[in-house]
């Protein structure tokens, strides 16, 4: 079972037995006699570690309980129904674990527990998160203050790779000190961005920094990558801030009406990348602004009245070493898109209208502009959002037993295609969202050269019409084998190709660069509509990325 | 979590500005600014400190602020160019420095404003930058091990709305080793806290059921037993070490419904605990059934707010005190919001003078500021001037306009023709008010005059308090009260006190804050000049100072 998000973010890439938490409405979880103890301890140490959360899942049982650890580390996890279960522990700064795990992150050994049994000595050995650390500083070598540096990797959503935010930031102390912590073992790049704080004041600073990556420079194709182990420190992870021209964008903002806005807050949003704002301003009473300090780039410049959320004004500012000025951003309304959800007669009983979430999803995350509802309970929904190409998605708030079938707007399947959506006061009605709990599956195992089961891997199932690769597809899915070592993939009918191989970092890439590679050693399969596939995959190279 | 600073002014200042405006057109805007920024205690350079202007003069609204910012260079040296004649404020800062604003004679008191005219340069305007105080430390859980995302904040005990409180002056969250740095502290006294806040929607199959109470160094809930740092110019003060003690942190769980009885699905739920200096909040969805869970949530007295984004426009506010016990049936029952609906209304006579604006109306607090007020969100003024606002919060509320020209402002706040200018309009859940007028006025009172020394020369860096002889009146943010430090040339002016009796004194010193409390207007009143003030009246005044005791 795969669990798409549908805000921009990385794909959600879940193991395929999700432990789903229990509706309010089920029963109370079932009960036993069995007993799950062991103890846990810092690795580093070997001293007992307190307050852990060691858990028993059982997803067929729907079964999730918790405990902590005691002063010295031992737990004890009773009244357990016969079944298999998975242990994990989570604690803060210390890598979450699975029992049974062969490296950190990785897929772990269920436990058969029969009734009544204690099973012992379900130990664990905690590493530690990681740590990067460093000092940034300035072209004169001066410590710089006052600098948001943050862990970044690539995420890989609609057919794009973009490097992201990875984790929480450190700012820079006085000493010029970073240090990102509860670093999941992995692979990272570091940015250093100086904040913007010229809100309210024009500086005539002719220079200003840019995002700058380790180990010095403004690209990220040249940034550095870091490998991060687990309990590992990477200490002296100095960054030197490239100086850059800075400019000043300066425009006016008008209201719907034609009329100056004055008192609008203003922000310059970087289009690609994390910054948060690249600087910001409020409109004078002529509804004029300037914001200075900014470095080269792209930008999308937004305007906002507080407290006003139907209206939006939006303008796309390049930045290259010069001011910009002029720029005009005419606040328009937001264009409603409503409809109806609709349940395409199944087994089970359909959820209500509020527990199915709709969004507008762009081909970039559109800043400042919900597009995003919940249905009503008579099932209709309206949402508000931008002009411009949109693709409609919607979802069963925590289950995964519905998915999305049609998009609908006049008769015309839109769910692939997307749809234009008009602004200048216009609308979009009578869309109709169909939902369907019947299923088009692919499963199956994946097998080394041996001929064992693999189950720390990935399966990477894709069309085979590469036009199907890019933007908001359906049509490209990743996922793990579960407890079981069988892995599911539910796509639409179609015509696919699957590959399988390892991969220890969680973002799996799927951009068409990668998943050209895939095709030369993934294997051609075809599902139609409402089957469940049943496939055995090979390992193959993993591609190269 | 967000934290929301409270915004709370200890002081008005009035800006003294002179009759004549010189106009700010590029033909007049040749004043030049320029300094050199040195390090208080070698005297050395300082590169890259910031130096930001503010414009108090030609008079200003907050729309026309001009706010210049600029670097020192490599030998300290810093300029603005092409300024306008006019008054200016400087303030200097850089990471590690106590910033200042210029003209600042103790430490954090206020500053001198600069006069600049058409031409002129003014040189030499030198900071002589401290060195920031630095407290270091780290924060341990009951087991010894580093506890990390913990609030560490340094604080002062300061007066504010008439008592002495403890106020966050700057803070650092602990990383994983459970440090702290804190830097860049003025000299003075200093009480370090340790504050864990994870209230929020969590993990409700989590079994941890503990948290910690905002802690005081050495180890201690209770302000009277904190130990006080003193931190000298410059100087370091650590290794701070200190281990909280836990206490049980509950769940709250409840419903949320509309005023039908259905639940109010998918609603946002905020909850929040305010302190008189800050807030810190959380928000989460309501479910589609309209139930919510709250997990980590320490003793205490919070706020639940819970408001829909759509059209069905309900919303409820709850006050919930937790003990050591889970909360299991938090209900809140929301309704439509309320709202304050009226008109703008202008004099005829007046009318005329007024120029063609569009108006938007926001609302402040009347109630003394014991928790964090959210004013409303601004609302544009229809052409035929009326308007509907729709306050966040509940309490008194009075109403401001934004984007008044200049010279205006609000004369009066009638409910159905009751004059409710100082009591505010008091709006209860599920209540609207209407029948609302917000008077406009260009005919603002003025007092202006000057203030002598003891040898009847004009005297500076005194500070000048007004204040209403009707002591109900002495309170924070009252438009009665005004205090202000004076110009080179001793002289003041003062625009739109509303018509009444006054007190008005000039004395050599104030410690901040020390204008809203009621036993210090007490003391100075008998040595206070007194004077009244009918509407449209211009007053000239002539003080002399006072030392204060």
């Amino acid at each position: 079972m795969i669990v798409r998000a549908l805000v921009a973010g990385t794909l959600l890439l879940l193991p395929s037995a999700v432990p789903a938490q229990p509706p309010a409405r089920d029963n109370p979880p079932p009960t036993g006699t069995a007993i799950v103890r062991g103890r846990v301890v810092a690795a580093a140490t070997a001293h007992g570690l307190a307050k852990v959360t060691v858990r028993a899942m059982s997803p067929p049982l729907r079964l999730n309980k918790a405990v902590l650890t005691d002063a010295s580390g031992r737990y004890d996890i009773g009244e357990l129904p016969a079944g298999r279960y998975s242990i994990t522990t989570t604690k803060t700064n210390y890598v979450p674990a699975v029992h049974g795990q062969l490296r950190p992150l990785g897929p772990g050994k269920p436990i058969d527990v029969a009734n009544g049994a204690v099973v012992d000595h379900v130990d664990f050995a905690l590493q530690r998160t990681g740590v990067i650390s460093g000092t940034i500083v300035d072209e004169f070598g001066d410590p710089a203050a006052v600098v948001q540096v943050a862990p970044m990797r690539y995420m890989f959503f609609n057919g794009e790779r973009r490097l992201q935010i990875a984790g929480p930031s450190s700012m820079t102390n006085d000493l010029g000190e970073y240090r990102l912590f509860g670093l999941f073992p992995g692979q990272y790049y570091v940015s250093a961005t100086l904040r913007n704080n010229n809100f309210g004041s024009e500086s005539t600073e002719p220079t200003t920094y840019a995002p700058t990556f380790f180990p010095g420079t403004g690209s990220s194709a040249d940034a550095q990558r870091l490998i991060v182990a687990a309990g590992q420190t990477l200490s002296g992870i100095n960054i030197t801030l490239i100086p850059v021209i800075a400019a000043r964008v300066s425009g006016t903002v008008l209201d719907t009406q034609g009329r100056p806005l004055a008192n609008a807050g203003v922000d310059l949003m970087p289009r690609v990348g994390f910054a948060p704002s690249a600087g910001g301003a409020s409109t004078r009473s002529d509804g004029t602004f300037v914001i200075s300090g900014v470095p080269p780039g792209e930008y999308a410049l937004r305007a906002s009245v507080q407290g006003q959320q139907e209206e939006y004004a939006l303008a796309d500012v390049t930045v290259a070493g010069g001011d910009v000025s002029g720029v005009q951003l005419v606040a328009t309304k937001s264009t409603p898109i409503r409809g109806r959800i609709v349940f395409e007669p199944g087994k089970g009983k359909p959820p209500v209208g509020p527990a199915v979430r709709v969004t507008a999803v762009r081909p970039f995350p559109m800043v400042g502009v919900p597009g995003t509802t919940t249905g009503r309970e008579d099932g209709s929904f309206e949402l508000k959002t931008a002009s411009g190409h949109a693709h409609i998605r919607a979802a069963v708030l925590g289950s995964g037993d519905w998915r999305l079938s049609h998009v609908l707007v006049n008769g015309v399947d839109v769910i692939d295609t997307g749809l234009d959506i008009p602004g200048g006061g216009g609308s979009v009605d009578n869309v109709l969202v169909e939902l369907t709990s019947r299923h088009t599956e692919i499963s199956g195992s994946v097998v080394d050269a041996a001929g064992d089961r693999v189950r720390d891997c990935v399966v990477v199932v894709f069309a085979q019409d590469s036009q199907r690769w890019t933007g908001p597809t359906r049509y490209v899915a990743a996922t793990r084998p579960d407890q079981e070592s069988v892995f599911h993939a539910r796509l639409p009918a179609g015509d696919y190709f699957a590959a399988a191989f390892e991969h220890p970092e969680p973002q799996v890439p799927t951009d068409p660069e990668v998943l050209a590679q895939l095709r030369d050693r993934a294997i051609p399969l075809s599902i139609a509509d409402g089957e469940t596939k049943k496939v055995e995959l090979k390992l193959s190279q993993p591609p190269v990325y | 979590m967000i934290a929301i600073a409270a915004a709370t002014l200890t002081l008005l200042a009035a800006q003294p500005f002179r009759a004549a405006a010189d106009q700010a057109s590029p033909r007049t805007a040749t004043a030049t600014i320029r300094g050199h920024v040195t390090a208080a205690d070698t005297g050395q350079p300082i590169r890259r400190a910031q130096v930001r202007l503010t414009q108090i003069y030609p008079p200003f609204t907050p729309l026309s602020i001009v706010g210049r910012a600029v670097m020192t260079d490599a030998d300290g040296a810093y300029e603005f160019t092409a300024l306008p004649a006019g008054r200016y404020n400087l303030f200097i800062s850089k990471a590690g420095y106590v910033g200042a604003p210029w003209g600042q004679q103790r430490t954090g008191e206020g500053g001198e404003p600069i006069d600049a005219a058409a031409g002129q340069t003014i040189d030499h305007v030198d900071f002589a930058l401290q060195r920031g105080g630095v407290i270091t430390g780290r924060i341990f859980d009951e087991f010894g091990e580093p506890l990390s995302g913990i609030q560490v904040s340094v604080m002062r005990n300061q007066p504010m709305n008439g008592q002495r409180q403890l106020m966050a002056m700057s803070s650092e969250q602990t990383n994983d080793l459970g440090e702290f740095r804190i830097y860049g502290l003025a000299p003075g006294q200093y009480y370090v806290q340790a504050a864990w806040r994870r209230f929020g929607p969590g993990d409700p199959t989590s079994p941890d059921r503990t948290g910690y109470p905002p802690t005081l160094f050495p180890g201690t809930t209770d302000a009277g037993a904190a130990q006080r740092f003193t931190i000298g110019a410059g100087q370091t003060i650590g290794d701070l070490v200190m281990a909280l003690s836990p206490i049980k942190a509950v769940r709250v769980e409840g419903t949320a419904i509309d005023s039908n009885g259905r639940p109010l699905a998918n609603a946002l739920l905020t909850i929040s605990q305010e302190t008189s200096t800050s807030g810190y909040s959380s928000g989460q969805s309501v479910s589609p059934e309209g139930k919510f869970t709250l997990t980590n949530v320490t003793p205490g007295e919070y706020t639940l707010r819970v408001q829909t984004n759509d059209d069905r426009k309900q919303v409820a506010t709850m006050k919930l005190a937790v003990g050591a016990e889970d909360i299991r049936d938090v209900r809140l029952v929301a309704s439509p919001p309320s709202t304050i609906s009226g008109r703008i209304v202008i004099d005829p006579a007046q009318a005329a003078s007024m120029p063609v604006t569009t108006f938007s109306v926001s609302t402040y607090s009347v109630d003394p500021p014991v928790t964090v007020y959210i004013s409303a969100p601004p609302v544009r003024v229809a052409e035929d001037l009326t308007f509907e606002l729709t306050p966040p919060s509940i309490g008194r509320h009075a109403i401001s306009v934004i984007n008044l020209p200049t010279g205006w402002s609000v004369r009066s706040l009638r409910v159905n023709n009751i004059d409710v200018t100082d009591e505010g309009i008091e709006l209860k859940p599920n209540e609207r008010i209407s029948g609302v007028e917000v008077e406009l006025t260009n005919k603002a009172t003025t007092i202006s005059g000057i203030v002598k020394d003891g040898r009847g020369g004009p005297a500076k860096e005194c500070w000048t308090l007004v204040f209403p002889v009707d002591s109900k009146r002495w309170k924070p943010n009252s438009r009665y009260m005004r205090a202000w430090r004076a110009a080179e040339d001793g002289r003041f002016r003062a625009a739109g006190l509303p018509p009444s009796d006054y007190y008005i004194i000039a004395l050599d010193k104030m410690e901040p804050g020390q204008n809203n409390d009621p036993e210090f207007l007490e003391r100075i009143r008998p040595r206070a000049t007194s004077f009244s003030l009918v509407e449209g009246e211009t007053k000239t005044l002539e003080l002399k100072v006072n030392m204060v005791f």
